[in-house]
């Protein structure tokens, strides 16, 4: 898996040709219908796709149902992917990301999130992926850098984005204001985007 | 607009706000281009933390893809008839396909109509269409939408005027006809609106015919859609409605 595709298209700023074999090129052979292009891009995004999905819901076999429809969603949508939007990367993690939140917004899911996987630990797993060096070291920058982030801003952004909670819910659970989650959620990652490095 | 509405961008970046908030945002994000770049990096950024998540996809998830999308139709490009964001002219040959595409996907809508006796089409209606169609008999989009096997039709009068949805909920689009608007000034221009769980979009301007209808038009993502809806905007359209609806057409459920 060769996930730090992540940062590069991002990094290569808006002028840049969009190479063929970058996210952003497969991207646009899967709009034409190019099922060996989709593979690939299956075989870059599959892990960090189902990652967060599983991050966000607990639940594996919820996980896998919705990691399946953001891997046909992203075929189904390749065509509507542009550039000027963003990288391909955060395209995908985006809609990744809001189809896990959106399953956790619905009542039936969140009861089965508490009842069933909360408490699941999933750390042999995260070892496995973590044996592949790029991800360890994808890993290892992110959470340098969560470190470097107030408690405040660190906790907002952890529960807001990988515990899918609405600022709403992290403002209830902090015990802080509205406001204050608001404005901890931005600080916090524009903090983590200029530690990590991604393009202004 | 609420200055405090410009912190929400890193709620926003992590999908964090609520779904009627969201909306909101999303309306001022069309108007505000710095929140636009801003949107973007904090999207990248979240992106990074969704990475370091990776975990190894359950075995025979990718057949099940792959075997998947055999069966799933992939969306054309976004063309829109009035941009979202802005209204500008360079988007004048997506617009003229488009209209293509609408125009041939409403002759089989209304030859299904008429099938169906509802009575909505008029003679003069399906004259004109069946003159688009001998115009645009070969035009390779023929008959995608009617084609579907789930197709329905709904209607609603509002005074003079009639306007029919011909949906399709697997294809996610929708033809709208009309007949019986009054004509508008040349300042002014009828515009279509997808009216979604997230309020409405744009589908789009419609041209008003020597006949008194409306140029059929396509529109795309209805899917989740409650209504296909009708206002008078000023010429050129507007990125969100500004008047109240003239037609307000339920989908088929």
């Amino acid at each position: 898996m060769r996930v730090p595709a992540g940062g590069d298209p991002a990094r290569s700023g808006e002028f840049a040709l969009v190479a063929e074999d970058s996210l952003e090129g497969l991207l646009g052979q899967v709009a034409k219908g190019d099922q060996r292009a989709f593979e690939q891009v299956y075989e870059r995004v599959a892990a960090p796709v189902y990652g967060i999905v599983r991050r966000v819901l607990r639940d594996p076999a919820q996980s896998e149902e919705i990691a399946q429809e953001v891997m046909l969603e992203i075929w189904r949508q390749a065509a509507r992917f542009s550039v000027e939007r963003g990288s391909a990367l955060s395209w995908v993690m985006t809609i990744a990301h809001r189809r896990a939140v959106d399953r956790v917004r619905t009542e039936a899911a969140a009861s089965a999130r508490t009842a069933r996987a909360l408490w699941q630990d999933n750390r042999t797993e995260y070892d496995q992926v973590a044996e592949q060096v790029e991800v360890r070291l994808e890993q290892e920058r992110v959470r340098r850098c969560l470190e470097s982030l107030t408690d405040l801003q660190r906790e907002s952004v952890d529960l807001a984005y990988y515990g899918g909670y609405t600022y709403r819910e992290v403002g209830e659970l902090l015990g802080v204001a509205l406001g204050t989650v608001k404005t901890r959620l931005r600080d916090g990652l524009i903090r983590m985007r200029d530690c990590l490095g991604v393009a202004r | 607009m609420n200055a405090d509405i410009h912190t929400l961008t890193g709620a926003y970046a992590a999908n964090a706000l609520p779904a009627d908030e969201r909306v909101d945002f999303e309306r001022h994000l069309r108007m505000c281009e710095a929140c636009g770049d801003e949107v973007r990096e904090l999207q990248a950024t979240t992106a990074l933390l969704g990475v370091a998540a990776a975990l190894p996809p359950p075995p025979g998830l990718r057949e099940r893809v792959l075997a998947e999308i055999g069966r799933v139709r992939q969306l054309g490009p976004e063309l829109r008839p009035v941009p979202r964001d802005q209204t500008s002219e360079s988007g004048l040959p997506s617009r003229i396909s488009r209209w293509t595409r609408r125009a041939v996907a409403v002759g089989i809508a209304a030859l299904v109509l008429a099938a169906a006796g509802l009575g909505v089409v008029t003679y003069q209606q399906r004259q004109d269409i069946s003159q688009l169609e001998d115009a645009l008999a070969g035009a390779r989009d023929l008959g995608d939408l009617l084609a579907a096997p789930d197709v329905k039709v709904s209607s609603v009068t509002s005074g003079e005027a009639t306007g029919t949805v011909v949906a399709s909920e697997q294809r996610d689009e929708a033809v709208f006809l009309s007949s019986g608007l009054p004509a508008v000034p040349a300042d002014k221009t009828y515009q279509l609106w997808v009216i979604g769980p997230s309020g409405p979009a744009s589908a789009g301007l419609l041209a008003l015919g020597e006949s008194g209808s409306t140029v059929p038009a396509l529109a795309t993502d209805t899917g989740q859609a409650q209504s296909l809806a009708v206002t008078v905007e000023p010429a050129g359209g507007s990125p969100q409605p500004t008047t109240q609806p003239l037609l307000m057409v339920e989908l088929p459920a």
